[in-house]
């Protein structure tokens, strides 16, 4: 089959789950929440107002047009507004997202390249102490809680040695980096344990293959043998793994926004959750699902690209 | 007299697992002669494949280790070499093919690059010219319309194919000994029977010798010049293929050759009589005193029970004729 006749196919495939995840953010925002409208007015306000509201909000219309209102964000991403700061919500993310990426971006990066890097490395030694070590390290990290990581690195590094901004952000490059400097760190921490663990498996899964042996017996040395024909097969788990990874970093990290006060989008979800500020929490789970979906299909379109053997199915 | 270029000494590789120290190879030898065949028969589990992998120095290890012997390519003995020259050495001197046909090749290169990759190594040519050579190999293993084929990926090409491919691989340096473990094995019989007419086929064009390790008895009977059996590690007959087949001494070798059914024996009477080996293979990890088929044989004695130790491979009445047993046919 012809690869661009695989890659339409694939993304026609896209249009029903499309479907399939807007009915169910409507089921749980519009059908199975109480009407926000006195809520929002308080509970004496006049029939009048909250009819004014209502249809502000889009509430008086049948259900099946409020579903495909939400059909219509999802493709459009407009949003509406903010209930609490009456914002454009396109217009949050808009500036949220860089911030968040400002930081989760360098952390998925290095963490990637780096946990390939020490996989590649713990296989070459695989079985030794060396690859012992490693695998009791990644286990210690894992079972650390983060909050325990983000506490101690803002006492120790940004308030004891004074190296980075205990919290706080500032916008446009270079003013960020302070900010970010220690958040990245701790993203490190957090996913090179996961990583490694992860990447170690496949890597192993793939030296003990039959074709690795016909490759040593053709006089190749350990290390090319690992980097071309091990590392190209492993990529192919790999890259699911990873591209799937890569909307979430928009919506940054939940804990670490909201501890070092960094006005990303993680950030703006958790505040409008307290806040009960539903237009917001709705666009995010909208915005966050077509994003997965997007890079779904990209991590498939990459396979084939990697794995031959994927285009004849 | 034929030239001698590969000479295996007491050859013993171990591998130490949970559950002990297990030597799979002990103490064998053989000589391989150039543009001649020797086939190493034996039950699974003998050690066959060890010994191959042991020649190659691509023993795992841990948990194995070469705990003796000499592997003499020309006279040197490579066991002693260091890493780099060896594998200067591997798909250069000596190739090898193997009994997986199926996964043997990297699924995401296509064909003619893993066969290029092995010229890079070993010749210095260009990159036109190695696409050549990966062409002229493919046309060389009988492989249709190898301009095409090249371009392919594995998944493209039937098993037969792929040891095809294997072969192309494992010749395209031009080795001076080729390994081959079981190479055709895995596929149905009358592919079985092309992949070996053609390794007769480019052993007389390029003269190489071969080492052909397999079960089956009937294989040696085609390719192989001279046989090597094995059992628990140990060659226990070695002899010319028309000695083994016309005078087997040790009863584990008759045993073998009466099991493979003949085209004389025809009558349903005939193929009843067709005798296998009973019992099983006892476990490395616990071999008997004395002689390992004491318990299968038809043949034992009190000396095979151990007093007087395992019984040494030695030659009888005819020099080439050897055989370990203390009881010989
Ligand atoms: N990686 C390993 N670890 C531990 N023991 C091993 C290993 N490889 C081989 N062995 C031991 O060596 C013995 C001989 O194995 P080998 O693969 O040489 O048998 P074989 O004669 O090639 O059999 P087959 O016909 O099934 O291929 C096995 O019984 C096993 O106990
Ligand atoms: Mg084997």
């Amino acid at each position: 089959m012809n690869i661009w006749v695989y890659i339409l196919r694939r993304t026609l495939y896209v249009i029903p789950i499309l479907f399939g995840v807007t009915f169910i953010v409507f089921l749980l925002f519009n059908v199975l929440n109480d009407d926000p409208t006195y809520q929002l007015l308080g509970k004496h306000a006049s029939e009048e107002r909250a009819m004014e509201l209502r249809k502000e909000l889009g509430l008086d219309k049948p259900l099946y047009m409020q579903y495909l209102d939400v059909v219509k964000s999802a493709v459009t991403f407009d949003f509406g507004r903010s209930w609490k700061s009456k914002q454009l919500i396109t217009e949050m993310i808009r500036e949220g997202a860089p911030v968040s990426l400002s930081f989760t971006l360098p952390g998925f990066f290095i963490s990637t390249v780096l946990g390939i890097l020490i996989s590649l490395l713990v296989a070459y030694y695989r079985g030794t102490y060396i690859d012992k070590f490693v695998v009791f390290v990644c286990i210690c990290g894992m079972s650390i809680s983060s909050l325990a990581y983000i506490l101690f690195c803002q006492w120790y590094f940004a308030y004891e040695l004074g190296l980075f901004e205990i919290s706080g952000y500032e916008y446009g490059f270079p003013d960020f980096l302070p900010y970010v400097s220690l958040p990245i760190i701790i993203w490190l921490i957090l996913s090179l344990g996961p990583d490694v663990r992860f990447f170690r498996t496949i890597m192993l899964d793939e030296i003990y293959q039959d074709y690795v042996r016909t490759a040593r017996a053709k006089g190749l040395s350990e290390p090319y043998v690992l980097l071309k024909h091990v590392l190209k097969n492993a990529l192919i788990p790999i890259i699911t793994y990873v591209v799937i990874q890569i909307p979430f970093l928009l919506l940054g990290a939940l804990l670490i926004e909201t501890f070092f006060s960094i006005p990303g989008l993680g950030g703006i979800l958790v505040k409008a959750i307290y806040d009960q500020d539903f237009p917001v929490v709705k666009a995010m789970t909208v915005f966050i699902s077509v994003g997965y979906i997007i890079f779904n299909l990209l991590s498939d379109i990459l396979y084939t690209v990697v794995d031959p053997r994927v285009r004849l199915k | 007299m034929d030239e001698k270029i590969l000479e295996v000494k007491n050859l013993t590789t171990r591998f130490n697992t949970p559950k002990g120290m297990v030597t799979a190879v002990d103490g064998v030898s053989f000589d391989v002669f150039k543009g001649k065949s020797l086939g190493i028969v034996g039950e699974s589990g003998s050690g066959k494949s060890v010994t191959a992998l042991s020649i190659m120095r691509l023993i795992p290890t841990p948990p194995g280790e070469i705990a003796a012997g000499e592997v003499k390519l020309n006279g040197e003995d490579i066991l002693t070499l260091p890493d780099l020259d060896m594998r200067r050495i591997r798909g250069n001197k000596i190739g090898m093919i193997f009994q997986e046909p199926m996964t043997s090749l990297n699924p995401v290169f296509t064909v003619g690059n893993q066969i290029e990759e092995v010229i890079a190594l070993h010749e210095k040519l260009s990159k036109v010219e190695r696409r050549n050579k990966a062409i002229e190999m493919l046309d060389l293993v009988g492989i249709p319309s190898p301009e095409k084929r090249v371009r392919e990926y594995p998944h493209q090409l039937s098993g037969g194919m792929r040891q095809r491919v294997m072969i192309a691989m494992a010749l395209a340096c031009e080795p001076e000994v080729l390994i081959a473990d079981e190479p055709s094995t895995a596929l149905d019989v009358t592919i079985q029977a092309q992949i070996l007419e053609l390794m007769k086929k480019l052993q007389d064009e390029l003269g190489m010798g071969i080492i052909m390790i397999t079960h089956d008895l009937g294989v040696v009977a085609e390719v192989c010049h001279d046989v090597a059996v094995m059992y628990c590690g140990k060659i226990i007959e070695q002899a010319s293929v028309v000695d083994l087949f016309k005078n087997p001494r040790h009863p584990y070798t008759k045993g073998l050759i009466s099991s493979i059914p003949s085209f004389d024996s025809t009558s349903l009477e005939e193929k009843k009589r067709l005798t296998t080996i009973e019992g099983i293979v006892p476990s490395l990890l616990d071999l008997p005193q004395g002689c390992y088929f004491q318990d299968r044989c038809f043949n034992v004695k009190e000396e095979c029970r151990g007093g007087q130790g395992a019984p040494c491979l030695r030659s009888l009445d005819n020099h080439n004729h050897m055989v370990s047993c203390f009881n010989p046919i």
